[in-house]
């Protein structure tokens, strides 16, 4: 739940709740190649990002503020599509799991044609 | 496995996320925009813009599918195997009218359209972890559902729709009983019937209970919204989430370069979420549609549907019956044959249009079409003759009106215009007086003018 775009814009760091990640996690010691889907829910507006996870570590007590407010936009988000804020709020995401990517392909993903081309470069 | 449990994943409020892998592990994910349960161990999953996903699954046929329930946050991994595709046939058939509907609904008939239905095989479904943080003061949601319906209750409403079928004589007390029956028997709170007009090209209300405004008389094109998509495929529809099926068309609009049609305003709730829509068909014959809806996400299940379903079936047979009944009129009923009235009050201004078939009345539209030639006749009849009886069988001998020769539907264009009337101008009344006799009644001045 939450995401932090490095410094140098090539390393984008995905925090994901830990009670969830088992399978992930033996996955990724197997492969590196790891894809990623962000997903508005108010509008479908999607992207997807694929690279090669160069570390797995726990999320540092200091970066959990950084979920806290991402996790405030999410309800606001579930809130306006109808779903109830309190069942939202009482979602945890907390012990997280960071998994650092380095990104390697960029992807459109909203729901039409164009989904599945590359993003396009600025 | 077992798929029971996941009902509202696949229909909830949030995106399934369907993941696949080439041979060699590279991964791709998409958001899927419908979840259809085929059988105990099957789904189908509909392909509109899927290229990377389609190769994949051809190299690789194994594929993992991510789902939440809206209401109550849990979440699932189904591993599937992807069996084959599905381009005609019951299933995609029921997946492309979701689709048609949701596109004509977002403006996109014809862009936004089921390519295929790709069928999986599910072999696993993991219950992962829960996300939530336990609530000791909310009991489980199955336990506060108070709205559950019991299959007593539904058999009793069955059996009183069947009573009132037996016993009810004419199409518009049936269908104001019926839905009276499923309102305050099943909870149906918001419900329409629509008929198919003589063009077949147009669906018009005849019958609603629950709304703010009757809405007798708003018209829906076949293949336009849900009601006109269930129409046009004659087969039924259920929506549990309309909010996010429309958010995600206008999300394909938002992609697509070449201007899509206007969004079209529909009879019905503004902010409905949960739809219901069943064709009215005696054999191959498509009468109307049935519509209940609701602002509840997930408010209609399979077993609504089922139900439904047989009254539908049991709706069809009845209007089919009475719409249909030509036989010659029965004798005036004594009781109801008024007494020459004298007209006072207000005088009620209206105008008949030939080049649209339309009637006004006081500047404002009151009806058209065959309905609005009927009236027309008998304005006319009243004014110049002094006529207030009539019979269904004058109507349907008159080649002016425009009535098909075979199954005119006459009774239902009556329905309508006797409804447009008690809405509109109350003062003119046609009053039903015997088996296919009514009398017009008149307590105003007519003004009566053509216009070209």
């Amino acid at each position: 739940m939450g995401a932090r775009v490095s410094a140098g814009r090539e390393t984008l760091t995905v925090f994901l709740p830990t009670v969830q990640l088992e399978r992930m996690l033996e996955n990724l010691a197997v492969r590196k190649e790891i894809a990623v889907f962000f997903c508005r829910v108010t509008d479908y507006r999607s992207v997807q990002v694929k690279g090669e996870a160069r570390a797995v570590r726990e999320a540092a007590a200091s970066e959990h503020a950084h979920l806290a407010a991402y996790q405030r936009d999410f309800m606001d988000q579930c809130a306006a599509i109808g779903m109830k804020r309190e069942l939202v709020a009482r979602m945890s995401f907390w012990p997280a799991t960071a998994v650092e990517l380095f990104v390697r392909e960029l992807y459109q993903q909203t729901p039409g044609p164009q989904a599945g081309a590359p993003w396009p470069r600025p | 496995v077992n798929l029971e449990p996941l009902a509202h994943c696949f229909e909830g409020g949030v995106p399934a996320i369907l993941s696949t892998a080439t041979r060699g592990g590279h991964p791709n994910l998409i958001a899927v925009s419908h979840v259809h349960r085929v059988d105990a161990t099957h789904v189908g999953i509909s392909r509109q813009f899927f290229k990377k996903t389609r190769a994949n699954l051809d190299e690789n046929p194994v594929a993992r599918l991510g789902v939440m329930d809206s209401q109550t946050l849990e979440t699932y991994r189904l591993t599937l195997r992807f069996e084959r595709e599905e381009t005609t046939g019951p299933v995609f058939d029921a997946m492309a009218t979701r689709l048609d509907a949701i596109a004509s609904m977002t403006g996109m008939r014809g862009v936004f359209r089921l390519q295929a239905a790709m069928i999986f095989e599910v072999c696993s479904v993991e219950h992962l972890p829960a996300l939530l943080e336990r609530d000791e003061t909310t009991p489980p949601a199955a336990a506060v559902d108070a709205t559950a319906i019991d299959g007593m209750t539904q058999l009793r409403v069955l059996r009183s729709v069947s009573d009132t079928l037996r016993a009810i004589g004419d199409a518009e007390s049936l269908l104001t009983a019926t839905l009276q029956l499923l309102d305050e028997g099943l909870g149906f709170t918001h419900a329409m019937v629509l008929l198919l007009d003589e063009t077949h090209r147009r669906l018009y209300a005849v019958a609603s209970r629950g709304y703010a405004e009757s809405g007798v008389g708003a018209e829906v094109r076949l293949g336009e919204g849900i009601i006109g998509t269930v129409a046009e495929r004659r087969r039924l529809l259920r929506v549990s989430n309309l909010g996010r099926a429309v958010r995600y068309g206008r999300a394909v609009r938002s992609s697509v370069e070449r201007p899509a049609s206007d969004e079209v305003p529909l009879p019905g709730l503004e902010n409905a979420e949960s739809a219901l829509a069943l064709p009215l068909l005696v054999k191959d014959e498509l009468l109307g549609v049935l519509a209940v809806e609701s602002t509840r996400p997930l408010a209609y299940g399979e077993r609504d549907e089922a139900f439904l379903e047989v009254v539908a079936g049991q709706i069809a047979l009845g209007l089919a019956a009475l719409l249909h009944d030509e036989t010659e009129p029965g004798p005036p009923s004594s009781t109801a044959t008024p007494k020459a009235e004298p007209t006072r009050g207000p005088t009620r201004r209206f105008a008949f249009y030939a080049a649209d078939d339309c009637v006004f009345v006081d500047d404002q539209y009151l009806i058209r079409n065959v309905p609005g030639r009927i009236l027309w006749k008998l304005l006319r009849a009243y004014r110049d003759e002094g006529r207030t009886e009539f019979t269904n069988r004058e109507l349907r001998l008159d080649d002016t009106l425009g009535l098909p020769q075979l199954r005119d539907n006459l009774e239902s264009r009556l329905i309508l215009l006797r409804k447009r009337l008690c809405e509109k101008c109350p003062e003119v009344a046609m009053v039903p007086n015997g088996r296919g006799r009514f009398v017009l009644q008149v307590r105003c001045e007519l003004e009566l003018s053509e216009k070209r």
